[in-house]
């Protein structure tokens, strides 16, 4: 079909292409890969675990030594970031006392009393610093890695360590948050075995430990720590802010029945406690709401409140990163999940707005509107803002006021106010994410990889439609990234080895950013799976480099339309490409067979087209009771001979069609079928010493016969099926017989019929 | 008739002897004094907190020395805390600060051995307000305070502080009792008591926001505990709930220990004596705990039995059943503070008295001598016989003040020592003036030669 064809057909595909165009279709993966088909493409490690350990939840990035450390359940693991294979590890197991003491207090010997490292952080130069659950008795210590990366060290200080409470939760079950900074640890964890006593600590150091007020719902009600960071808020390091992302309970009388919502923190690095009020607690502590919401129907919003996790993007300017955060929803009933972004101007803005006051006869929460003391509260002693040289001399209406009012009245409101990604047609839910900016042809782009609870990484670029208000989010590809389903846990991304490292209960896994081939060799496909990452370069699709310029070079993240960007380049691609099927099948009249087609792409439209025997007129395929079409391909039930021509699928998507398979299916009438059978009958004497590898003249006379029989008009073409299906068949047999089994039962029975009527036509003619 | 004192000390006044009286009993009445609390410490000694001054008398009330408490001068400073500690020191706290305390020199209250440095609002110990009473067991180096809801939400009901070292009077790292809204619960503490591995509290409470009739507890954490894993509350019935509301309380521990608990409906005139055996208690408050620990707080298919108090977001729990043996102080992992349902019950031995403000009880040749403080000034000795108190006698030691909850025995158990807003009178527990026989000595009248009819023969007290 050539140029023009195509062009026709496009026009008639008109209807098709402005259904290919709805926005919920972008919800689709474009690309949708089991762990086998990543396994098989080379495109995932993944470290299996160890038999003794578990919880490969905590992380920490290295680049400069090219090593990720991950805290599991009683090791430490080093892996070589270029392949995760290759690592090295530190036991770190409890005593047995220790065990027998968590076995007593009543908790599961092995899913509670072992050492879940919690915090893996870098200490110095020389030094990591962990801390684990020690069975419900958290323990720290140090850890050597050595100046320099070539030193190859990796053991642990076993002559130091430290009472880990307030730094490692009790309950593996609970999360910390945590950051280390010029020795100084900052945690967001449970310091009580119970897991009652949440708190934000600063420990380590030279200073007293400091934390949140105890047991004040007003300061944290009952918070899930995420995670923790430091954001500058001037250019003087006096200013700097170390932000908490959590979500907990609503506080009592904001909302009936039990609510969560999620949170942003903040507390002043230079915080070191009231004087006299307020002693060994943070005065500068403050927290707002994060909404995450679209509007419902009937004028409710759907809240997306329970926090799970948060990535800061980095910008030029260290103040203003852009707050990424995933959400799922709080009912048990409508699972969804959803990403928001936040910019911290807004986030500023709300801790310079009104603070939340509960007053009034029904004890209602109001915007503060009295005096406001000065300093005002959340003030980071500093000379840019004047005053005060340290939190401990802060006036006492100060810290009366800062502790009675820790909350802000207004909420952060995501960017444009509505989430960039929203998921509630899934049976599964998002659980990390990280974000990585890619410079492409027309801007960057932030491309999201998001893990979920099912072990899949979902890849998705948010583009601006028309202005950067305007985003539509596209779902590149959904990757299983596990054998088995289980919840990501942890996620981290080198950009300096482009890779992708994730964590679950089972193991690690490593994949690459970016595998553009599997996109296909076509300048269309490549365009038209709108990754940032890649590019056709005139011959393949493969990495984009900006810097490096070449006039040979396609690329369409914006509106990924090949007609503009391919066009010229079609006769590259179709309908002679390579991605092109051609073949013929035989059905036999009043059976049924299957015609195989399905896209790469979960996006695109499939579309058949019949051509009669000896006509030129092609016709779109209605389909009825006999003729029913799956997402693998056509199934044709019982055959009538007027079924004999060809048949087209064309996978139409963005308005770009292209010719995936053209078939042409003989039916054989039934009558002759008969007679068929009784000559294998007749032959069956004959077939235990005839029967061989290589094709015998009798065989080939019997089908040559059989030909004749349905007067086809081109042997050769059979000729070659048949020896590709013998060829195909004895490859099977030889490598793996059991597995064929397993495959069978695996297969969509529609599958299976195809198979079976494709075998039948040469099956009868190798054992003759 | 002699004088105990070879120089009678010019505050000490001789009562005027009552009707039926024929000794003058020793009394300490400074003129313009307001008492609130009195200690008899382990020296023999009696300390009372007054405002703006703690007194320290001998054994016989004479005045040995007085330290000024006021500061800043002309604010009244009423004492709310006072105690021995341990290692022989004099706590004192004061209304003034928030109720910070001091540790004074039990010899000299006027020298102040310790206070907080810097004082902040973890040194905060006792209730400021007037009707919140505040009561503490010192016990080691630790101190287990409890006050009631007194608006501030700054300093939890129960806590436990150090006593000595550099976080003295702070609470720092120890335990506290977490009180969801202290508003809930109306929390008001009438008495604490150390037994020898507990300390009990006897206090009033509601159940929570949806039970707003206040009833009585006591409550028990190990004196080992100084984090409270170990608390457990048991409400205490008199007389079938009849007298919900204690209003004052004394413990005897020893072997026939016994919980000696005032109470009343709430509002009426009328009081009840109840009395709660030690034995049964702890039976109580380990079933309870045992309950909570290893049964989800019931037993069998029986109605449950146990439940964590105040909100608390915890739970009862399924430990192996060997836990509250294993640890019989709690521990991190064990459910708490915890409270039984299912309360301890005891006859009323006393109706007929009117709002009753103090009790003391002691033991004379095997049976039980309760003296009872009224709010008339009124003192009201018992005996309890068969399960019955009879009230043998009552003197008046005050036209108007109400007898103080600080009544208290001596080591000996010879004397008691009564005190009212302004006065502290010494009495001896039974005195049986030289008479020959008990006839005449009853036929005088005297109200304390009645103790002698228990013993059986006369028993002669020097006074």
């Amino acid at each position: 079909m050539g140029r023009l064809g195509g062009a026709a057909l496009l026009l008639l595909l008109a209807g098709l292409l402005l259904a290919a165009c709805q926005p919920g279709r972008n919800n689709v993966p474009r690309l949708k890969l089991s762990y086998k088909e990543m396994l098989e493409s080379n495109n995932i490690i993944t470290f299996n675990g160890l038999s003794n350990s578990s919880s490969y939840h905590t992380f920490l990035l290295d680049e400069e030594r090219s090593r990720l450390y991950v805290g599991a359940k009683d090791h430490i693991f080093s892996f070589n970031l270029v392949n995760i294979k290759e690592y090295r590890k530190i036991v770190w197991p409890v005593s047995h006392t220790r065990r027998d003491e968590c076995k007593w207090a009543g908790k599961d010997i092995l899913k509670e009393c072992a050492n879940f490292i919690k915090v893996l952080k870098a200490y110095n130069h020389t030094h990591l610093y962990a801390c684990g659950t020690g069975a419900f008795h958290p323990i720290c210590t140090y850890i050597e890695i050595g100046r320099h990366p070539e030193d190859n060290i990796f053991k642990i200080e076993d002559s130091h360590f430290e009472n880990g409470r307030g730094k490692s939760p009790y309950d593996p079950k609970l999360l910390t948050a945590s950051l280390l900074i010029d020795g100084e640890l900052y945690s967001g964890t449970a310091a009580d075995f119970m897991g009652r006593d949440f708190a934000i600590f600063r420990t380590l150091g030279h200073h007293h430990p400091i934390r949140t007020e105890q047991h004040d719902s007003r300061w944290l009600n009952d918070p899930r720590f995420i995670s923790a960071h430091l954001i500058p808020e001037s250019d003087n390091p006096e200013d700097d802010k170390i932000y908490f992302f959590f979500r907990e309970n609503a506080i009592d009388g904001e909302h009936s029945g039990k609510a969560t919502h999620a949170r942003i923190g903040q507390i002043c690095k230079n915080d070191f406690g009231g004087h006299r009020s307020l002693v060994n607690k943070w005065t500068t502590f403050l927290k707002a709401r994060l909404i995450c919401s679209v509007p419902g129907p009937n004028g409710i919003d759907t809240h997306f409140d329970e926090l799970q996790d948060v990535f800061l993007m980095n910008s030029k300017d260290p103040k203003n990163p852009i707050v990424y955060g995933v959400f799922t929803t709080s009912s048990n009933i409508f699972k969804g999940s959803a990403v928001c972004m936040y910019s911290m101007t807004d986030v500023r803005r709300v801790f310079l707005g009104p603070y939340a006051h509960r007053d009034g006869p029904n004890y209602q929460w109001v915007p503060y509107q009295g005096r406001v003391p000065y300093p005002r509260p959340g003030t980071c002693p500093s000379k840019t803002f004047g005053g005060f040289d340290s939190t401990k001399d802060l006036p006492d209406e100060v810290i009366t006021f800062a502790r009675s009012h820790p909350a802000m009245y207004n909420p952060v409101f995501p960017i444009n106010n509505r989430p960039i990604m929203i998921k509630t047609d899934v049976d599964y839910q998002f659980t990390q994410i990280v974000v990585d900016r890619v410079d492409a042809e027309d801007g960057q782009y932030d491309v999201m990889f998001i893990g979920t609870d099912i072990g899949t990484v979902l890849k998705v670029v948010s583009i601006p439609k028309e202005t950067w208000h305007d985003l539509e989010e596209v779902l590149l590809e959904e990757m299983a990234v596990f054998r088995e389903p289980t919840i990501i846990s942890a996620m981290k991304i080198s950009t300096k080895q482009q890779q992708l490292y994730i964590g679950s209960a089972t193991g690690v896994s490593q994949l690459p950013l970016h595998r553009c081939d599997v996109y296909g060799k076509a300048c269309a496909e490549c365009c038209l799976a709108r990754d940032p990452y890649c590019a056709w370069d005139g011959s393949s699709c493969s990495r984009y480099f900006p810097t490096a310029k070449r006039r040979t070079r396609r690329q369409d993240i914006r509106n990924g339309d090949p007609l503009t960007h391919c066009s010229d380049l079609q006769h590259h691609d179709n309908p002679s490409g390579q991605s092109l099927e051609e073949k013929i099948i035989y059905g036999v009249e009043n059976s049924s067979t299957f015609l195989e087609c399905s896209p790469k792409s979960q996006r695109a439209l499939v579309y058949w087209q019949f051509q009669k025997q000896n006509e030129d007129r092609k016709e779109e395929i209605k389909v009825d009771d006999r003729l029913i079409r799956t997402d693998q391909g056509l199934l044709l039930r019982t055959l009538q001979r007027k079924d004999s021509g060809t048949y087209f699928c064309h996978a139409v998507e963005h308005g770009f069609m292209q010719t995936l398979l053209k078939v042409t299916l003989e039916v054989i009438d039934s009558e002759h079928l008969e007679e068929l059978l009784h000559k294998e009958e007749d032959g069956e004497s004959s077939k235990v010493k005839e029967a061989s590898n290589s094709m015998t003249p009798s065989q080939k006379v019997w089908y040559r016969d059989f030909m004749q029989l349905i007067n086809h008009p081109n042997l050769n073409t059979m000729d070659e099926f048949c020896e590709q299906v013998w060829k195909r068949d004895r490859k099977q047999r030889r490598q793996r017989p059991a597995n064929a089994q397993i495959h069978l039962a695996v297969w969509s029975i529609a599958t299976v019929i195809f198979f079976l009527s494709e075998q039948m036509n040469c099956f009868a003619a190798s054992e003759h | 008739m002699t004088f105990p004192w070879p120089v009678l000390p010019l505050l000490l006044l001789l009562l005027p002897p009552l009707p039926g009286e024929p000794f003058p009993l020793p009394t300490f009445a400074p003129p313009n004094a307001s008492f609130q609390h009195l200690l008899v410490a382990s020296t023999g000694d009696v300390y009372v907190g007054a405002t703006n001054a703690i007194h320290r008398l001998g054994p016989g009330l004479a005045p040995l020395a007085t330290a000024t408490t006021e500061n800043p001068p002309n604010l009244p400073n009423p004492n709310r805390l006072l105690l021995e500690t341990p290692s022989g020191r004099l706590l004192t706290c004061g209304q003034r600060h928030h109720g910070l305390c001091q540790a004074r020199a039990l010899a000299d209250p006027q020298h102040v051995l310790a206070t907080p440095p810097d004082p902040g609002e973890g040194h905060f110990i006792a209730a400021p307000d007037a009707g919140v009473p505040t009561v503490a067991v010192a016990h080691g180096t630790f101190l287990w305070v409890a006050r009631g809801s007194s608006g501030t939400r700054l300093v939890p009901p129960l806590t436990v502080r150090h006593l000595e070292g550099p976080h003295a009077f702070s609470g720092e790292g120890l335990g506290r009792l977490v009180v969801g809204d202290p508003g809930d619960y109306g929390l008001h503490y009438i008495l604490a008591a150390p037994t020898g591995t507990h300390a009990y509290f006897l206090l009033t409470r509601r159940g929570g926001p949806s039970e707003p009739e206040p009833r009585t507890y006591a409550a028990r954490a190990c004196l080992a505990d100084p984090q409270l894993y170990s608390y457990v509350e048991v409400p205490l019935d008199c007389q079938a709930g009849a007298y919900p509301v204690a209003r004052a309380g004394a413990l005897r521990s020893g072997q026939h220990g016994a919980l000696f608990v005032v109470a009343d409906a709430g509002a009426g005139l009328l009081s009840a004596l109840c009395v709660f055996p030690l034995e049964v208690l702890e039976t109580e408050a380990e079933a309870t705990r045992q309950a909570c620990y290893s049964h989800g707080g019931g037993v069998g298919i029986d109605l449950p039995r146990a439940a964590i108090a105040y909100g608390v977001t915890s739970h009862c729990t399924h430990l192996p059943q060997e836990s509250s043996e294993l640890y019989p102080c709690g521990d991190e992992h064990t459910p708490s503070p915890i409270v039984s349902l299912v309360p301890i019950q005891a006859p009323a031995l006393v109706t007929e008295l009117p709002q009753l403000t103090a009790v003391v009880a002691t033991e004379e040749a095997g049976n039980t001598i309760i003296f009872l403080g009224d709010a008339f000034g009124q003192l009201h000795k018992v005996f309890i016989e068969a399960s019955r108190g009879s009230v043998y006698s009552t003197v008046r030691l005050s036209q108007h003040s109400p007898i103080s909850p600080d009544l208290l025995l001596d080591k000996t158990g010879t004397y008691l020592y009564a005190m009212t807003e302004s006065q502290v009178t010494r009495l001896p527990v039974s005195k049986c003036p030289q008479f020959p026989d008990c006839t005449s000595c009853l036929g005088v009248r005297d109200p304390f030669c009645g103790w002698c009819v228990l013993q059986g023969r006369l028993h002669v007290i020097p006074i």
